[in-house]
């Protein structure tokens, strides 16, 4: 492993995203999120329930697909509910970095001038708590796209136009 | 004298809108659901007892469909603002797009069948990158989609630099002096690029064909006998370990002859040009190919090479770039048969300097076997049972293992092929298995980079790199955390400081 012999720029001049302070996403999201948990755990427990009640099969099975589903709804909580708080954001002047997850933690970067175009929706459930998402697109594949769910309108805005002026700026 | 439109405010498609919509939602979900749909004709019982309940729940969920339709309509609304074009849509899902102008590539008018009957047009807006971020407005009449376009690209004009690197026009490149030629493959070379290419697909048509066979063998075979021919076989094939590595050799040789053939014939007569806009590549014999590198849109540079091409000096170059054009489809290019000298000159001629020998590298963790321990219990027993039921449990054990050991080395080798290399303008990835490949992606051609931690990962400190380009995207598995930390600052620190175009 060599130096940075070829680099003209000392190490510490370089900005570590790690060192900037990130804002959490708007609290009342996680109360999103416990419903659509809800919801999801109550249509499993419908659908094993009647599977289990008209289809004949043998008992192994069903204890397999019961335990399946309770291992799928512990990790989906720890997820959601232990990971709520690693969702955040951070708006550097040049870039906006999102973290978000728990079993499995991601960290993005990217920056405005890759940005192509940016969307705000709103489905029913967050428009009842006044709460955005906010969508960046970028040229790369839609796995690079950058979407950050459970702002409320000011913030969501903000970052639209900090990003549409840096766009314009270029 | 036409009403001019005033686009600074919200306006809304034709009302033609509605149908279109309907129309286009009405045959996706018929397509999807058509089985439903022919239950009445399947199931007696659906025919004339429950005919009405069918019939009525059709027509209610026809009546939903007309009002979502409806109100879709009603809330698509686009408007220019100061910088972009906006766009309101969505009836449950409320949704505002903006699109920059600066972004817009390419703005173009198209007409569907559904439109043509209806007497709309759509207008479709193009940004850079996949299909995701194309936009389209599904219903406007002629006059406002002309309109709009003549507006959007008066804009346009006033905001783009006139600039040679964003022409989007290929310019015709030749110069007076003869085109240099990088690489002319002559038959010799054409040879040893056959012998060492990768000999897997061949041995994947050989399973098609012979597959494909045997249905038809079976057929036959039961027209004129009464016993079934896989019976036939079953009694008559020996078993033991000899005839299964037999028939293993056998398979392996016909699909390396028949790899050697098809990439021969691929590549026959390749020759690389060198043009003013990037290089011009042709080859093929049955089917000819022309293609065009443009060294604005390279994105990714690959070479890739095993130790029976490393014997022939002789390497596979894969060029990755992306295109604004309506296609908008990423072109990967593959050329064969480039020995160093020769990828150096495309590398300086693409990317406009030398490779650099010096990377901070960040090498894949061997823990990484662990995941990938599962894919090798996975072919192990995809090969090791199907010989246990057919032939013979012992020649399955034996079998089963040698599959095991060569997948679990081929495992280890893509382990140790794996890192990031990183300097100020380039980073490297390497990859591979029995195959060795290099990927070069310059640093200002990076469109995000993201690095994911499991927690798994955690308690060792690894962590998987994900760097995004226009020509897809490139994973580096289990990485030490801080070391991915370092490539994203330092990659991200780059992409701010040149000012270079990534397109």
């Amino acid at each position: 492993m060599s130096d940075f012999s070829n680099l003209s720029v000392k190490l510490e001049n370089i900005p570590d995203f790690k060192s900037i302070e990130l804002t959490p996403i708007h609290p009342k999201f996680r109360r999103i999120l416990s419903i659509r948990y809800s919801i999801a755990l109550i249509l499993s427990a419908l659908v094993l329930s009647t599977l289990i009640y008209y289809v004949s099969l043998p008992l192994w099975s069903y204890s397999l697909m019961i335990f399946v589903t309770l291992t799928i709804f512990v990790l989906i909580y720890l997820e959601f509910f232990e990971g709520f708080p690693n969702r955040k954001f951070g708006i550097r002047e040049l870039d906006i970095i999102y973290q978000i997850g728990f079993l499995v933690k991601k960290e993005t970067i990217v920056p405005f001038n890759r940005i192509q175009h940016i969307e705000v929706t709103q489905s029913l459930l967050l428009r009842k708590f006044n709460l955005y998402s906010l969508l960046i697109y970028t040229a790369g594949e839609s796995s690079g796209d950058l979407k950050i769910a459970g702002l409320d309108h000011h913030t969501a805005q903000k970052i639209k136009s900090k990003v549409l002026q840096e766009i314009e700026d270029e | 004298m036409s009403e001019e439109l005033n686009f600074r405010s919200p306006q809304r498609q034709s009302f033609k809108g509605v149908f279109v919509l309907f129309i286009t939602d009405l045959l996706k979900n018929v397509r999807q659901n058509f089985i439903v749909l022919l239950l009445p004709f399947v199931n007696e019982k659906i025919r004339t007892d429950y005919l009405w309940i069918f019939l009525l729940i059709l027509s209610s969920l026809l009546l939903f469909q007309f009002i979502y339709s409806y109100k879709s309509y009603l809330n698509y609304q686009f408007y220019i603002k100061k910088d972009a074009l906006c766009l309101d849509h969505g009836v449950f899902k409320k949704s505002n797009l903006e699109i920059p102008f600066y972004r817009i590539q390419n703005i173009s008018i198209e007409q569907n069948i559904i439109q043509r009957i209806l007497g709309v047009v759509g207008l479709k807006i193009d940004t850079a990158g996949a299909k995701s971020s194309e936009v389209r407005i599904k219903a406007l009449s002629e006059m406002m989609a002309n309109d709009l376009k003549r507006e959007l690209v008066e804009i346009k004009k006033t905001i783009d630099v006139p600039d040679e690197t964003k022409k989007n026009t290929t310019v015709s490149t030749n110069q007076g002096t003869e085109p240099e030629h990088v690489l002319k493959l002559g038959f010799s070379q054409l040879l040893k690029v056959g012998i060492s290419s990768n000999f897997f697909k061949g041995i994947g048509i050989i399973f098609l064909v012979l597959t494909s066979t045997y249905d038809m063998l079976s057929d036959l075979f039961n027209v004129f006998y009464d016993d079934d021919l896989n019976d036939e076989l079953y009694r008559s094939i020996p078993k033991t370990l000899s005839f299964t590595l037999f028939m293993i050799f056998f398979i392996l040789i016909t699909g390396f002859i028949i790899t050697m053939a098809s990439v021969m014939f691929k590549y026959f007569n390749l020759s690389i040009l060198n043009r003013k806009e990037g290089f011009q590549v042709n080859y093929g014999l049955l089917k000819k190919e022309n293609k065009f590198i443009k060294r604005q849109k390279t994105q990714i540079i690959e070479r890739e090479t095993n130790p029976i091409k490393k014997f022939f000096d002789t390497s596979n170059v894969y060029v990755s770039q992306a295109s604004s054009s309506r296609v908008n489809q990423k072109q990967k290019i593959g050329i064969v048969g480039v020995n160093d000298q020769q990828f150096h000159k495309i590398f300086q001629t693409l990317f406009k300097t030398d490779i650099d020998k010096q990377f901070y590298v960040a090498r894949t963790d061997i823990r990484y076997l662990i995941r990938s321990f599962w894919f090798q219990v996975l072919m192990t027993l995809l090969f090791g049972l199907p010989i246990y039921f057919f032939i013979d449990p012992v020649v399955a054990f034996v079998i089963g293992s040698i599959v095991f050991i060569a997948v679990g080395m081929i495992n280890y080798l893509t382990v140790i092929k794996s890192y990031v290399g990183y300097d100020a303008l380039f980073l490297k990835i390497g990859s591979g298995s029995i195959h060795t490949k290099s990927s070069y992606i310059p640093t200002h051609k990076v469109q995000s980079i993201s690095v994911r931690q499991s927690i798994l990962q955690r308690s060792s400190d690894l962590s998987d790199l994900i760097i995004n380009t226009a020509a897809g995207s490139k994973k580096i598995n289990f990485i030490p955390y801080d070391k991915a930390i370092t490539i994203m600052n330092n990659t991200n620190y780059n992409l701010h400081q040149t000012k270079e175009e990534w397109m």
